[in-house]
């Protein structure tokens, strides 16, 4: 009996071991929530993203990623990068020029997103995975965000 | 049966291992000249422990030695000292200046310099970073043995 428990929790320990080492370095799935991104990902999308780790970094214009908020660091904000390092970006009269090593991101709906406008460029380092696909809804999957 | 068992087995434990590594924390090997006399104070390496536990809980305070992500290559880490959290205001001379900058520290953000002033890139030349950046907290010098101490927490004046 208690060997058969000691057994079980051994087990389930190694499952977990092995959902952690996927969910931190492979792909994770992330439930979407506020209307910043609002024409292409809706409020209570499910997607999958790519881990950013040591081996992928690769990021480019126009990726959906999810990063570390710059100002809270347990929470997580989903935009689109508008340029990488060394490029300029421009509203209206403003405009300015991404350091290296950083990124500029910027929410698809912008009369109602919090992003580089109000923070400004985000540090590479902060960056946590690159959204893959949307998986749910089902009617909605799509490859391309 | 028996090959597939075993890279069964070997994968279990590449994966406990790695969850262990990423829950508790790493050895990690000092570099360069920024943090003397603290780290490397002749020819020999540093090895210290990185623990992760304390980013986790939000408990880093000023004059904790932190590792972070650098802001300008995220490739990189460095090693740094606490100076400012959130709210503090910290003042800092140019060189070949004498005129005083004051740097206010908004929220989630930390002030982090070398030990070895002038000679360390820190948050004087790239300003303050982002909570989300700090990797680890260093707490115990482990190799070589001769130097084998805690570290304490100190904010110099």
């Amino acid at each position: 009996m208690f060997k058969k428990v000691g057994s079980f929790v051994f087990t389930s320990f190694k499952y977990f071991c092995v959902a952690h080492c996927v969910t931190e370095h492979v792909a994770d799935i992330f439930l979407c929530s506020g209307d910043s991104m609002e024409p292409s990902i809706h409020s209570g999308d499910l997607v999958i993203i790519q881990r950013f780790s040591k081996m992928i970094k690769n990021v480019d214009k126009g990726d959906v990623i999810i990063a570390k908020s710059p100002e809270e660091y347990n929470k997580f904000i989903m935009k689109r990068v508008k340029a990488v390092d060394g490029q300029m970006v421009r509203r209206g009269i403003n405009y300015q020029v991404v350091p290296r090593g950083s990124v500029w991101l910027e929410g698809d709906n912008h009369t109602n997103s919090t992003d580089s406008w109000d923070f400004g460029p985000v540090p590479k380092g902060l960056i946590h995975g690159r959204v893959v696909c949307r998986i749910w809804p089902i009617s909605h999957f799509s490859m391309n965000i | 049966m028996g090959v597939w068992c075993r890279v069964k087995n070997l994968l279990f434990g590449v994966a406990i291992g790695r969850t262990v590594i990423d829950t508790f924390g790493s050895v990690a090997r000092v570099d360069g000249i920024s943090m003397q006399p603290t780290f490397n104070p002749n020819t020999t390496v540093d090895f210290v422990f990185l623990s992760y536990i304390p980013v986790r809980f939000d408990s880093i305070k000023r004059g904790d030695i932190i590792v972070a992500i650098s802001p300008r290559n995220p490739n990189e880490t460095i090693i740094k000292r606490v100076i400012g959290v959130e709210g503090d205001v910290v003042v800092s001379k140019k060189k070949n200046n004498t005129s005083k900058i004051r740097n206010f520290i908004p929220r989630g953000y930390y002030w982090i310099e070398g030990d070895h002033k002038g000679h360390s890139y820190d948050s004087t030349s790239f300003g303050p970073i982002s909570k989300g950046l700090v990797v680890a907290k260093v707490s115990v010098i482990i190799w070589p043995p001769s130097r084998w101490q805690l570290l304490q927490s100190q904010v110099n004046k």
